[in-house]
């Protein structure tokens, strides 16, 4: 059997997917998380029948006629792969909005099952709902269901129904015929039609006591965090907090303990080789793999601590928010409104977020979106600001916070060139996303979302980082004629050959060593190999001091051996968040943009601006510390002039193309 | 410990890691390890193709 999830936008469909199937797919309070289907197996405990049930979790949709391209997976899914059963996830707090996509459904014959979801919210709200009239009145069962809670939830009833009506043909109680879909008017019809039936329904069915026009408490939180002026500086002491906790208070103290462990794991290690085996093994293991992979582990409780409370921000309902304040800013850069979305969810990982853009139905907004949505700092990218937030500045929640900023800023000046390179015109766009109700948010699934990216993260430092770490090690051991390099003579090594030349573009930002240029080289790969290289070559084995509970010694021990300034520590951390992001995310890019020319011009882009930042960053930062100019001040210049030369040369380009004075390529 | 027990423990390690990412790879799994979704299973992963 399989059975279809379907219903709106932020309905519960996936909360109640992982609660049917015990999976623990990413769900957020707001629309347009789930942009394509997921399947999964109904647990045994809710499946009384003990057949074997598929659900499959389908992106939201408002109709059967689709808009989008998430609405289209659901109703072609719907349509044409004839699943046995649909389970159609009712917004009780929204029912109008919610039984004009129901009465669609029904029209299909397949049966319908329908869960009126967050029966709970209706009851706060003094709402009351008649199931059974309402069951009556649509021809179908109704079961309500809190897919949020543990207990009396529904599901196991909603499953039992499903079972029940496999097999049974579903009557319409509404139908329309002779719908011109190609004619708007006619299709206009036909939805006032609809809703007037609908409107009817929810009449008999509905107990408001509160009306959508009452100004209530929400309204009133809304006027304050989403508002034109006051929404930005909140939404930066808001992020400012969330660093604070991660990386200076709980995350710092949870870190120093974890280190501890990883060191003890050092000691283990280290007594059990004694001293019968050969150095360069012990080396190998010891400093490539344990440091290495350890450097970046120890980094784990500052970043699961970040992520929880980014979890409890989202599911509370303020990301959504955020949203709406982006969007004025976005769309006078020509970005879509919708852009914001995949900005949002490429926090957490760029490879989401980029894949999140084909929501997006303009071309040059999608691709745009693409582009520019890895300049987000995501999950890979914390360790690194947490390294070098700690280790050069005191208070590290202000580096943190402000490069989420100096992301949001960068990714709205890009817009701005793109639009321009690609001679595009403004095209007004009309961003509308349903806030969700603020909630208290849960601490349960906050801690779900913790714990599994978590997991990852330290499947990605036992698999992706630890081989690098291990490469890095040989690659600095070794020299071309595979003979160990002597202590003193690194910079003969097979790693700092390679990086050398790289190094030397680098002096202008401040950090011209081959060590850092290793580090900046293997982030290509993942972006915490940045930290796990750092450990490596410098032979460090964690960042974090155990006994002064802050990043060993603060600016003095790590600082002194990477011989950086603070500019040109801050000038680093952008440049490696700012230049592409990993390969995965790169190919992530070639999937979305479909445009082999926007891939590499993506990727040349984003170098030129990560080089640019960085340069700028170093020297005016330098000139601010010191009154002097930064190393290698001139050719740096000529180099930026070069990459700004180009790109107001393409800017020149798009100009003409749009005033029509040079043909369009085919 | 001798030479051989560790070489055998450095190559399993590096084995057992590749062979993680090798299936991921051929999984389809676009983004190994990624912090983001459950266990390097990325949630919007998509399973038509």
């Amino acid at each position: 059997m399989k059975f279809a999830l379907t219903g709106n936008p932020n309905s519960g469909k996936t909360t109640l997917f992982n609660a049917i199937t015990g999976q623990i797919e990413h769900v957020g309070n707001w629309p347009g998380v789930t942009i394509d289907k997921k399947e999964g197996y109904i647990k045994k405990s809710l499946n009384r029948a003990n057949a074997s049930i598929t659900a499959v979790d389908l992106p939201g949709a408002y109709s059967m006629s689709p808009f989008t391209s998430e609405e289209t997976i659901t109703s072609e899914f719907v349509k044409n792969e004839k699943p046995d059963v649909i389970i159609n996830i009712v917004d009780a707090t929204n029912l109008n909005r919610s039984l004009f996509f129901t009465t669609q459904l029904l029209e299909l014959g397949t049966p319908v099952v329908v869960a009126l979801n967050k029966s709970d919210l209706t009851r706060k709200k003094d709402t009351a709902i008649n199931a059974a009239r309402l069951s009556a009145l649509l021809g179908c069962p109704i079961i309500e269901t809190v897919s949020v809670s543990d207990k009396d939830n529904g599901l196991e009833k909603l499953i039992a129904a499903a079972v029940d009506v496999y097999g049974k043909k579903q009557k319409a109680p509404f139908h329309l015929e002779n719908v011109d879909v190609t004619d708007r008017k006619s299709v206009e019809d036909a939805d006032k039609k609809r809703y007037a039936f609908v409107n009817d329904i929810v009449s008999k069915v509905e107990d408001r006591k509160i009306m959508s026009r009452t100004q209530t408490k929400q309204d009133a939180a809304d006027r304050i965090l989403a508002h034109k002026w006051l929404g930005l500086p909140i939404f930066a002491v808001i992020m400012w907090a969330v660093f604070s906790i991660s990386l200076t208070y709980v995350g710092a103290y949870l870190a120093d303990l974890f280190v501890g462990w990883i060191d003890g794991l050092y000691v283990l290690a280290e007594g059990a080789l004694g001293e019968n085996v050969s150095p360069l093994l012990s080396s190998l293991l010891l400093d490539g793999i344990i440091g290495g992979v350890g450097a970046v582990v120890g980094f784990l409780p500052l970043i699961m601590v970040l992520f929880f409370m980014l979890a409890l921000l989202e599911d509370c309902g303020y990301m959504a928010r955020v949203a709406v304040i982006m969007d004025r800013f976005f769309k006078k850069v020509g970005l879509s409104g919708r852009s914001i979305i995949p900005m949002i969810i490429g926090t957490g990982c760029a490879i989401p977020g980029i894949m999140a853009t084909r929501t997006i139905k303009d071309e040059r907004q999608r691709r745009t979106t693409a582009m520019l949505t890895p300049f987000m700092p995501c999950g890979a990218k914390l360790p690194v600001i947490a390294l070098f937030a700690g280790v050069f500045f005191e208070d590290a929640a202000w580096v943190g916070t402000s490069m989420y900023f100096l992301a949001i800023l960068l990714i709205i000046m890009s817009a701005l060139i793109i639009r321009k390179i690609t001679g595009e015109e403004k095209v007004k766009s009309y961003f509308i996303m349903e806030l969700p109700e603020y909630r208290f948010p849960s601490i349960k699934r906050a801690t779900v979302s913790m714990l599994s990216r978590g997991k990852a993260f330290i499947i990605k430092a036992a698999t992706i980082i630890l081989l690098c770490n291990a490469l890095i090690q040989i690659m600095q051991t070794f020299n071309w004629s595979f003979q160990v390099v002597a202590e003193g003579a690194e910079s003969t090594s097979i790693l700092a050959s390679i990086a050398s030349p790289f190094a030397f573009i680098l002096i202008p930002l401040g950090f011209g060593a081959w060590q850092l240029a290793a580090a900046a080289i293997t982030g290509f790969i993942a972006k915490e190999n940045v930290v796990g290289t750092l450990a490596v070559v410098y032979g460090i084995t964690n960042f974090i001091d155990t006994e002064e509970l802050a990043l060993i010694e603060g600016a003095s021990s790590v600082a002194g051996v990477m011989g950086l300034t603070s500019a040109a520590a801050l000038a680093y951390l952008a440049f490696n968040l700012f230049t592409p992001p990993c390969f995965a995310a790169i190919g992530a890019m070639n999937a979305e943009m479909e445009s082999k020319s926007w891939v590499f011009g993506a990727v040349g882009f984003q170098l030129s601006m990560g080089y640019v930042v960085a340069f700028v960053i170093y020297q005016l930062g330098t000139l601010i510390e010191s009154n002097t100019l930064g190393h290698g001040f001139v050719p740096g210049l000529i180099g930026v002039a070069l990459i700004v030369a180009t790109i107001a040369a393409l800017m020149r380009k798009g100009d003409r193309l749009q005033n029509n004075l040079i043909p369009e390529k085919a | 410990m001798n030479n051989a027990v560790l070489v055998i423990i450095i190559v399993l390690m590096l084995g057992s890691a590749s062979y993680k990412i090798y299936k991921d790879k051929k999984n389809n799994v676009k983004c190994s390890g990624c912090p983001s979704y459950n266990a390097g299973k990325c949630s919007l992963n998509n399973k038509d193709s």
